[in-house]
């Protein structure tokens, strides 16, 4: 395989906090890999360290076969990086930010010209080009944040939570954009929060947990290894001791693993005897990547905002 | 072209037009200092007049004065444009754009080093046209002075940038920094009216030196090397703000807006 990253045993500490610890992934040409873990689990230092932005402790990153530490410049021109957080200019307007981008990223002329045009149809700022970027919602600013990272089509693209507080129309048009990009034949790194966009994507999944890459694979291998379906109810208060089960969480959710996870559903509803009255819900986890991740970490992956790890 | 030229190109025309779309900031570094120049020139020629002065409009104050005054205020602009990129998010986008750190910084102070140029030569063509600045000396010697003063505010504002923080700290160091080193350095008040204290330590600021140039070309009928010990000391600034902003700017620094 053509591996357009290559991640190596990286190291990062922050004074006494470890936010990576040995961190190796490699990422082929045409494969979206999704980078999941909790806030603090080290994926955006990882996605700086692969864009240059910070420099790691140890370890090595290579870039389109370019040495990401030692040539941090020439490595950043085979990647496009749109960060977590959105960076756009408010007082230019929609086209003169994408020609700027564009034109930061080595694009002249006829081909800058038709790259804006390409990708803000992609991502359907078509209409907003001649407008502010300080007039656009929030939606529209996260399609122009994300397009400014794509315009020179680079061989590896580096998308930090790219849909957070963002639209469905900018969500599917998003998703589809990253796929046509990786038909192309681009690696992708996909942090999120959003577990249906990884399945969407039909993503490979790389799973963070304090700074430790714990599964890599793809969704099927790793249900097939780590997940199981479950049913999950919640308690006003403390959950019940049930055989079986096991309480998780903050002590009110009680976890009943089960292969037929509606069938043990009615059983343990039956079985609750006078606790049901305390019940607030009852979700039921299926093996999909959800259920990986609950194996894995012993968490729901929720979806949390606002924090940077 | 270079694709590393392509980028410096990009970066310079991209931070022009955010310049072009700061009126206020444009209104601050060219309005102001006119209308500072309409009110303050009777009471600066009779002050000259009263110095010996006989023939002085009072623009020979006046116009290099707020000259110097303003150009202390776009470097304080210019330091806040740095601020500006991580305010909006754009500083790691430049930072990851495959961009050479030299070709980054080259590509920021393009623009402001044009605006400056454009600042203080308009200031001055306006003082001969509306004010009756009078050019004694050397116009060369002059247009020297200019440059020195711009180079050495450019550098002015990278070392304000690499020393404040956030920006409070560069909003407080852009006004008192302005006003103080003008006012110590004779732009407010004509050196020789300046208090004793003041006097004595306004040859360690750039303004002092800028308005020692200026007037050799203006008060006085001074040539070209009148004027070199006034380029000399402002490039010598130029280099000391230098090694401060060496010693002190990071790429990696981040900037608060609060």
């Amino acid at each position: 395989m053509n591996d357009v990253l290559v991640v190596d045993d990286l190291e990062k500490s922050y004074g006494s906090v470890r936010a990576l610890r040995g961190v190796s992934l490699t990422v082929a040409a045409g494969e979206v890999v999704g980078l999941l873990g909790h806030n603090g689990a080290g994926k955006t230092t990882l996605v700086s360290i692969v864009a240059g932005l910070r420099r790691p402790d140890s370890g090595r990153v290579v870039v389109a076969g370019v040495d990401a530490v030692r040539e941090p410049v020439r490595a950043a021109r085979h990647l496009g990086l749109a960060p977590q957080d959105l960076g756009v200019y408010p007082s230019a307007t929609v086209a003169e930010n994408l020609r700027f981008f564009g034109g930061l990223a080595g694009l002249r002329r006829v081909v800058l010209s038709q790259r804006v045009a390409e990708v803000s149809e992609a991502l359907q700022l078509g209409p907003l080009l001649d407008r502010r970027a300080r007039e656009l919602s929030g939606g529209q600013k996260r399609r122009l944040h994300t397009a400014a990272a794509l315009l020179h089509e680079p061989p590896l693209l580096l998308l930090d939570e790219p849909t957070v507080g963002a639209d469905v129309q900018t969500r599917t048009s998003l998703l589809e954009v990253v796929k046509g990009l990786a038909g192309r034949g681009a690696a992708v790194c996909y942090s999120t929060h959003y577990l249906p966009e990884v399945e969407a994507l039909g993503a490979t999944v790389a799973i963070l947990e304090n700074g430790t890459l714990i599964a890599r694979g793809t969704q099927a291998e790793l249900a097939a290894r780590h997940a199981q379906s479950a049913v999950e109810l919640v308690f006003d208060g403390p959950a019940p001791p049930i055989p079986g089960g096991a309480v998780v969480g903050d002590g009110s959710v009680l976890r009943v693993l089960a292969e037929r996870p509606a069938e043990a559903a009615v059983q343990l509803l039956a079985a609750l005897d006078g606790h049901e009255t305390r019940l607030t819900s009852v979700d039921i986890v299926r093996d999909g990547l959800e259920a990986v991740y609950m194996a894995l970490t012993g968490r729901h992956y929720e979806q949390e905002q606002g924090r940077v790890d | 072209m270079s694709t590393n030229s392509v980028r410096v190109v990009a970066l310079w025309r991209h931070n022009l037009l955010l310049w072009r779309r700061d009126i206020p900031s444009l209104a601050l570094l060219v309005v102001m200092p006119l209308l500072m120049i309409a009110f303050l020139q009777p009471l600066y020629r009779s002050t000259l007049q009263a110095q010996g002065f006989a023939d002085a409009s009072g623009a020979e104050q006046a116009v290099p004065g707020m000259t110097v005054m303003f150009a202390l205020f776009g470097a304080g602009i210019a330091a806040f444009r740095f601020f500006d990129e991580h305010s909006w998010g754009t500083w790691e986008r430049l930072r990851a754009g495959g961009v050479s750190p030299v070709a980054l910084m080259a590509g920021k102070l393009g623009p402001p080093l044009l605006v400056l140029l454009g600042q203080v030569a308009l200031l001055l063509a306006v003082g001969v046209a509306l004010f009756g600045l009078q050019i004694h000396g050397t116009v060369v010697g002059l247009v020297a002075v200019g440059w020195a003063l711009v180079v050495c505010m450019l550098a002015y504002a990278v070392a304000l940038t690499s020393i404040c923080r956030s920006a409070s700290q560069l909003s407080a160091a852009t006004n008192v920094g302005s006003i103080g080193i003008a006012g110590l350095g004779g732009a407010v008040v004509p050196p020789d009216a300046l208090p004793g204290w003041a006097a004595a330590i306004a040859p360690a600021t750039p303004a002092y030196w800028a308005m020692e140039g200026f007037q050799a070309t203006t008060l006085e009928a001074g040539g070209l090397t009148a004027v070199l010990p006034a380029v000399g000391m402002l490039l010598a600034f130029t280099v000391a703000f230098t090694v401060i902003a060496a010693a002190r700017f990071r790429l990696t620094d981040t900037k608060s807006m609060s």
